[in-house]
């Protein structure tokens, strides 16, 4: 399915960056397949998929490092197809940063700036207003990359790809080496940054976590397709695809014809946490109870999996109490809960 | 199973046939430049000490033929680094088959022998120093392009394609960050070049003839040609010196860019 | 970029080729030959006694030198002795020395040995050019990936000898053979340690072409010479595909 990414309310405006039916083939393998896809100025999106989805192929598309087999690529409003990376306007940070080991902090930040004609004198002092935007400490200005921690290197890259004021900022992955707390930490500073400049994003993640908690949109790709495109919430309670389902977080797929709802879908979304633990339903209701499978404990709840009416469910369980293996589980399925999934959910 | 670095007894082999097969070549060397020659048998004249021989060769009558050694080690510098620069950099992000074959053809001139290319050399050029020139940026070419990419391949060469994308063109993307870049790699194939190009004998000795007499050949006219033994260890200490001035010198400060 | 560098090479290549062409002429005297070709100059080279003791002579200590690279390579290799700036001094200072200088150096040595000894020592000098490429080829295999492939071995029972027989060696031959045709190559192709050391009779295919490439050169040194391209193409192919074969 292609998909564009809604309006939101408070904008009319074309989007900013735009793909029209672009596809890419690396030799017989097509790598991307007729994607259709719209960046609103000044929204954070997040392209997620698995590996091999195609995400980071189509950044370099909109990059302007490698061409599309078919389709356009508009940049506010322009066909930019054809265009060079460096006419393009776009900050792009590298998946491994690729920062300019012979050039100190600032003259990496300056960069773009210099190449465009700048002064030196105002290109240094545009770099270290934005060092000081991303919250690099000044005493790390004048050393050459190598010399600063993986977080201080992504602030760099950020900078530098800030600093000369580009039409939007490509992020490839920037996260991949870090470790889960800089990485959330990383995350937060990056949306923080954006909601300052109010500059356009593209993170591209496998990281379903990163992409629900940063973005205003989230788009998802599957072996080159477009799978879905919308707010985070969205996806994530209303997705189309049951393997989307599976893939945003923990999904209970009910096909048991009991359970699913009058419209008759295919099957019923059911996140664990929507379940509640108890023996005590209301009018409309449904009661499950079975024998406990596994009992996984993930710090915040215990994802608890059971069996019951020859279905296998799992229950999101707070607090420190959780069943053990082989006792019985009662649980409710609430009337209102779970989400129609409408197709590929029959084998 | 033991850590291997503790094992450093097990370089001494290798290292006593270097220092072997060096060490006293080069005091002997020495020994012999300082002697004065000897007439008829034998190396030298035992318990006999001169400078004459150094002192020929920076006088008005040797100093051409250091001169000339040296601006003919310049010369096969120039020609060489340009040419493995042109090798060597579109193998830089090459792997697998294309890397093989990229090699096979830039080290195939020097793994097919020197014997080769100097007798179609020999055949197709006139006798000169131009000729003699070509012969050794032809010899030189491949080594020096060889060194050069081991380094320009532990360069992690996206950052071109970030310089491209933070506004710099082409040229400009190379000239900022492709050459400093590279900068060490290159001071290294010209290092070879000119310790080499100081120390060239095949080719001058082919191709050049009389008026391109440089000190490695000169070295074997006198030794072979007029029995003067301790001129020619004289020759070859300078030459020994002029080498290792020439792989000593190293600017610091220089960086290149690591693989993730 | 791509088109500057097939031209570049290809000049570097052309002389190679035309030595090839010349080696073919039907006449005494270097013409091209177009139309008439001749193996004359090969055969006659095959029938010299003079040039086929030089070639077995130099296929044989091209042999000992790689062998004794090879043998000199390993224990460093496996010591780690390799990549440091020092070390990599110390190896690569035979390559880089001045070879008319060094062997000006070696001759007052040479003279005072008996001639058996006196290969020996050219053999050693020889083995001594090829030994940076034996270890940075026998190094690089010697990875740590290969030290982890021991111990687990080790872990699983076997002895240090059962070990290095069933895992190290079968893993380490391609580069050992490898690092041997190259060296050889480089010690078959050498020309200027033989110029000074080898005694009138005892000279290798390079040293023994010297006087003819300097004054009466013919198609028989053509011929000569292609076919020690032929062998250190051949060799070097080989050992380039061995290395590849094993980076796939």
């Amino acid at each position: 399915m292609n998909g564009s990414v809604p309006c939101s309310a408070a904008e009319d405006a074309p989007p900013l960056l735009r793909l029209e039916g672009v596809s890419f083939s690396h030799g017989p393998r097509e790598v991307l397949h007729a994607i259709s896809l719209g960046l609103q100025g000044g929204a954070f999106t997040s392209l997620l998929g698995p590996s091999g989805s195609g995400k980071t192929t189509l950044l370099q598309i909109l990059a302007g490092h490698w061409k599309p087999s078919r389709g356009k690529v508009l940049v506010d409003g322009a066909d930019a197809t054809h265009q060079p990376p460096e006419a393009r306007g776009l900050g792009l940070v590298h998946q491994h940063l690729a920062l300019f080991p012979h050039l100190t902090v600032e003259r990496n930040v300056s960069f773009g700036l210099e190449v465009r004609g700048v002064p030196l004198v105002r290109a240094l002092e545009k770099a270290r207003a934005t060092l000081e935007l991303v919250a690099l400490p000044a005493d790390t200005w004048r050393r050459p990359p190598d010399r600063l921690s993986g977080g201080q290197r992504q602030r760099v890259a950020i900078a530098r790809a800030l600093a000369f004021g580009p039409r939007a900022l490509l992020l490839d992955e920037p996260f991949t080496a870090l470790d889960r707390g800089l990485r959330q930490r990383l995350g937060a500073e990056l949306r923080r940054i954006q909601r300052e400049t109010g500059v356009t994003t593209l993170l591209v993640t496998h990281d379903q976590q990163e992409a629900l908690a940063l973005s205003d949109t989230l788009v998802v790709l599957r072996e080159g397709r477009l799978l879905q495109a919308g707010p985070p919430a969205e996806l994530y309670q209303r997705p189309l695809d049951p393997w989307l389902a599976g893939f945003l977080g923990e999904a209970n797929l009910v096909t048991t014809g009991r359970y699913l709802r009058a419209d008759k879908g295919e099957c019923l979304l059911v996140r664990p946490e929507e379940l509640v633990p108890g023996d005590q339903p209301d009018c409309g209701d449904h009661t499950l109870h079975g024998p406990v499978r596994e009992v996984v404990f993930r710090g915040a709840d215990h994802l608890v999996t059971f069996e019951a009416d020859g279905q296998v469910w799992k229950i999101a369980l707070t607090g420190s109490a959780a069943p053990r293996p082989g006792e019985i589980m009662r649980a409710i399925l609430p009337a209102n809960a779970g989400w129609n999934v409408t197709r590929g959910c029959r084998p | 199973m033991r850590p291997a670095r503790a094992n450093g007894w097990l370089a001494w082999p290798a290292l006593a046939l270097v220092a072997l097969l060096v060490v006293p070549s080069t005091l002997m060397l020495v020994r012999l430049s300082l002697c004065q020659a000897a007439r008829g048998a034998g190396f030298y004249l035992a318990d006999s000490f001169t400078w004459d021989h150094f002192t020929r060769l920076v006088s008005p009558e040797g100093l051409p033929l250091v001169a000339f050694t040296v601006a003919f080690g310049l010369a096969v510098t120039a020609g060489v680094v340009p040419l493995a620069w042109l090798l060597a950099w579109p193998l830089r992000t090459s792997g697998g088959m294309g890397l093989i074959l990229g090699l096979l053809a830039l080290l195939a001139p020097r793994l097919a022998g020197m014997l080769g290319p100097l007798v179609a050399l020999r055949v197709l050029l006139p006798r000169g120093v131009v000729s003699a020139w070509l012969a050794e940026i032809f010899l030189i070419t491949p080594y020096a392009a060889l060194v050069l990419l081991v380094h320009l391949r532990g360069i992690d060469w996206t950052v071109l394609q970030a310089a491209r994308g933070l506004g710099a063109r082409s040229w400009q993307a190379v000239a900022r960050v492709g050459l400093p870049l590279a900068g060490p790699g290159l001071w290294l194939a010209g290092q070879l070049a000119l310790g080499w190009g100081l120390g060239a004998f095949l080719g001058p000795d082919i191709l050049a003839g009389p008026a391109g007499r440089t000190l490695a050949t000169d070295l074997h006219h006198q030794a072979f040609d007029n029995s003067r033994w301790s001129m020619a260890a004289a020759e070859g200490v300078l030459l020994l010196v002029l080498v290792a001035a020439v792989y000593l010198v190293r600017p610091s400060g220089w960086t290149r860019g690591n693989h993730p | 970029m791509r088109l500057l560098w097939t031209f570049v090479v290809l000049l570097l290549l052309a002389p190679l080729a035309v030595t090839l062409w010349l080696a073919f002429s039907p006449d005494p005297f270097f013409t091209l030959p177009v139309g008439d070709w001749s193996v004359r100059w090969f055969t006659q080279v095959l029938a010299s006694d003079q040039w086929r003791q030089a070639l077995i002579r130099s296929l044989w200590m091209a042999a000992l030198s790689g062998a004794l690279a090879v043998a000199l390579a390993l224990p460093p290799a496996w010591a780690s002795r390799a990549g440091t700036s020092w070390w990599l001094a110390v190896w690569l200072l035979p390559a880089c020395l001045p070879q008319a200088a060094w062997a000006m150096g070696l001759m007052p040595l040479a003279g005072a040995l008996p001639e058996g000894a006196r290969i020996v020592l050219l053999v050693a000098a020889q083995a001594l050019l090829g030994f940076p490429v034996a270890l940075l080829l026998i190094g690089l295999r010697m990875d740590s990936h290969f030290r982890r492939l021991l111990a687990a071995a080790a872990d699983l029972g076997a002895s240090p000898g059962q070990a290095w027989r069933r895992v190290g060696l079968p893993r380490l031959l391609p580069a050992v053979t490898a690092a041997f045709l190259l060296a050889a190559t480089l010690a078959f192709h050498e020309p200027v340690l033989c110029q000074f050391l080898c005694l009138p009779g005892g000279e290798t295919v390079p040293a023994l072409a010297w006087p003819t490439l300097r004054s009466s050169l013919t198609p028989l040194v053509a011929a000569m010479a292609s076919l020690t391209m032929g062998f250190g193409l051949a060799a070097a192919g080989l050992a380039l595909w061995l290395v590849g074969r094993r980076a796939r």
